[in-house]
């Protein structure tokens, strides 16, 4: 090396390797991963049930106010007998109740599993902007500063790994229900909706920190980061002009996994007792609740089960096809 | 290596004296009244005062908190109270060390009701644990044996179907089609093991399988790609190019590497099981250390369900520690320090 770093310095660079406009004929990284995940046919697939699950999420709560479709009204002539079965076949289905209706109530189950995937993917998607955003702000802080930091966060995540998550998520609802309420927030479900979000969040941004740590460290063992220090560049610089760019493609394959885990967590916190409770619908207690009727109304039992199914495979299917996309090593260092 | 693990022992200890603080810290500020609970519906201010007095419930945090770590060392009485003690002595619940408390909606010694629970969850864990490691491994291994074929595809993909699966659905299907319905397993159940091994297995079939299928898809995703990873090693061909038997190759130079990865996460799985498979548990109305932090929750029983959390933590610290100290000892390559 007969160059010093100081005349490298000098010269003053705007641009480095990474920045640099890409060529007319050369591809960014970002347009390889898309074409890459064209052609994966279950990943496209996936999607477009995403999309659909999109859209449905947006559009319920309209067709609700507009009053195309009805959670709420009550029919209690679709019920009848001992425990208030639903009449006709296959729990009542017809034109106007295309899957039927609930035992009990009679409220139409087509409507309350649409509206309930409204609230479900409202939950999961501000639990996993919660969990990415702390995961992502303390994972970038243990891996730029290292040394006390670093330790720091390292045994806080150690700390709430210890903690047995699924009891917890369900042990301080009593707990922090009440204190989410008395700080202000309307009680009842917007209250437990907001812890919901908030307990998963918290046992969820360890992992994040984790793979963000990494990646960090990783990275700025790479030649791009070397070159960018012996150019001079600035700490704050080589941080978030180098490093971060290069860290969205697993915060987005991350959050692409974690999503229908939390969209789970809801309907199992139901099922435990914590959660969201009824008229208000979700997946989760449309589910606890079927269970009361599961070999006397299977229509009832399955639909929310299967809907809560598949928008759960379709996330993990477009998770898989992302990670792949973007990383095709990935997957054989061992997944998640 | 004897200094790792003594500083690992250290740092588990610290740990759980944390977590214990954190829990006391925050179950103790609940807002429900845990003395509220001693007495039924016929209650006076006067009587939950005695209650909260009688059971320590009046002392500051401070001292509720050290009390209960001196009861994991030396004995408890329950209410601790001289005046109690000299007028109706059998009112008072001995607690002998380790104590974890008393729970008074259940009347019962806290430690008495972990150790009821334990061998529940541990019946359920130790088999599911079994059945998802043959199930998740063997199908990996298979599906990197029979790479591009349609078997291959088809087992890839029903593990991506259950991987999906919510663990209380699969539960609840199983439960309530297969067992109910269709009669087609037993109902799930606890006998102790040594009461009646057979009629033990047969209460736990469901509990297992539930279990399984939950944890098995991804052990079958896992061990497929480091299987394939392997197989393209150099030295897999190396051994091949010597003569060595297919199935050796298969057996002791390929599985061996790439099933050490495996080890690390069997272990903290399993050790999160035996920490309470709170749903499955509950699903199958087995008495497990879940189920029984779930009913303490929902009855606001302090004392269990911090007794609960912790016990379940210790679990899971202690698989962390045991699984570090295996994977040093299977792979060469690490050195403790």
């Amino acid at each position: 090396m007969t160059l010093s770093a100081g005349e490298f310095a000098a010269e003053p660079l705007p641009t480095t390797a990474e920045e640099a406009p890409t060529s007319v004929a050369g591809r960014s990284p970002w347009q390889i991963a898309r074409a890459r995940l064209r052609a994966n046919r279950v990943a496209m697939v996936a999607f477009v049930a995403i999309v659909v699950f999109a859209v449905i999420a947006v559009v319920a709560p309209i067709l609700q106010a507009v009053g195309v479709i009805d959670a709420t009204t009550l029919h209690p002539d679709l019920v009848q007998g001992p425990g208030a079965m639903p009449t006709g076949a296959f729990g009542g289905i017809s034109l106007q109740h295309p899957l039927g209706v609930e035992p009990q109530t009679g409220r139409d189950l087509l409507s309350r599993i649409l509206l309930g995937i409204t609230l479900d993917t409202a939950i999961a998607v501000a639990a996993t902007i919660v969990s990415v955003g702390l995961g992502v702000v303390l994972g970038l802080v243990a891996g730029f500063y290292r040394g006390a930091a670093d330790w720091s966060i390292g045994r806080l995540i150690d700390l709430i790994l210890a903690f047995p998550q699924l009891l917890m998520l369900i042990a301080l609802s009593p707990v922090l229900v009440q204190r989410l309420t008395d700080a202000g927030i309307p009680s009842g479900n917007p209250s437990k909706v907001t812890y919901i979000i908030a307990v998963l969040g918290f046992f969820g941004w360890p992992y994040f920190a984790r793979i963000i740590r990494g990646q960090v460290l990783s990275l700025r063992e790479r030649e791009f980061v070397e070159a960018a220090e012996m150019l001079g560049a600035r700490r704050s610089r080589i941080n978030f002009k180098e490093l971060l760019p290069n860290l969205w493609a697993p915060i987005l394959v991350y959050s692409t996994l974690v999503l229908p885990t939390y969209i789970s967590a809801e309907a199992a916190m139901s099922f435990l007792g914590v959660g969201i409770v009824p008229p208000t619908p979700t997946l989760g207690n449309l589910l606890q609740d079927s269970v009361n009727y599961a070999t006397a109304d299977p229509t009832y039992f399955l639909a929310p089960g299967l809907t809560l199914f598949i928008v759960v495979l379709a996330f993990n299917q477009f998770g898989d096809g992302l990670r792949d996309a973007l990383d095709p090593r990935s997957d054989r260092a061992g997944g998640r | 290596m004897f200094q790792y693990i003594l500083k690992r022992l250290l740092s588990i200890v610290g740990m759980l004296v944390l977590i214990s603080i954190s829990v006391f810290a925050l179950f103790f500020a609940v807002p429900a009244d845990p003395a509220r609970l001693t007495c039924g519906k016929n209650c006076t201010p006067a009587i939950i005062e005695a209650n909260r007095h009688a059971l320590g419930y009046d002392k500051p945090i401070v001292t509720q908190y050290l009390d209960f770590m001196k009861g994991l060392v030396s004995e408890r009485d329950f209410p601790d109270d001289p005046v109690i003690a000299k007028n109706s002595p059998q009112s008072i619940t001995h607690c002998p060390a380790p104590c974890l408390g008393y729970s008074v909606t259940q009347g019962q010694l806290v430690s008495k009701m972990i150790k009821d629970a334990f061998p529940i969850t541990a019946s359920i864990a130790v088999g599911a644990f079994v059945l998802w490691i043959v199930g998740g491994v063997g199908i990996g291994v298979l599906s990197a044996l029979k790479r591009g074929t349609l078997l291959e595809r088809g087992l890839v993909s029903a593990s991506l179907v259950a991987y999906s699966l919510p663990t209380f659905f699969i539960g609840l299907l199983l439960l309530n089609i297969v067992s109910i319905k269709y009669g087609l397993a037993p109902a799930a159940g606890y006998t102790p093991f040594l009461d009646d091994p057979v009629a033990w297995a047969q209460g736990m079939i469901l509990p297992w399988i539930t279990l399984a299928m939950v944890f098995a898809a991804l052990y079958v995703r896992l061990t497929r790609a480091n299987m394939l990873e392997t197989l393209s090693e150099d030295y897999i061909r190396t051994a091949r190019a010597k003569g060595v038997p297919e199935w050796a190759v298969i057996a002791r130079h390929a599985m061996r590497a790439a099933l050490t990865p495996i080890v690390t996460i069997a272990g903290l799985d399993l050790g999160g099981v035996l920490a309470g498979a709170a749903i499955t548990e509950t699903v199958f109305n087995l008495n497990g250390i879940g189920k029984t932090g779930v009913y303490a929750i929902q009855q606001l029983d302090l004392p269990v369900i911090v007794a609960v959390v912790l016990l379940s933590a210790f679990v899971i610290v202690l698989f962390n520690f045991v699984v570090d100290l295996l994977y040093a000892f299977l792979d060469p390559r690490v050195t403790l320090r």
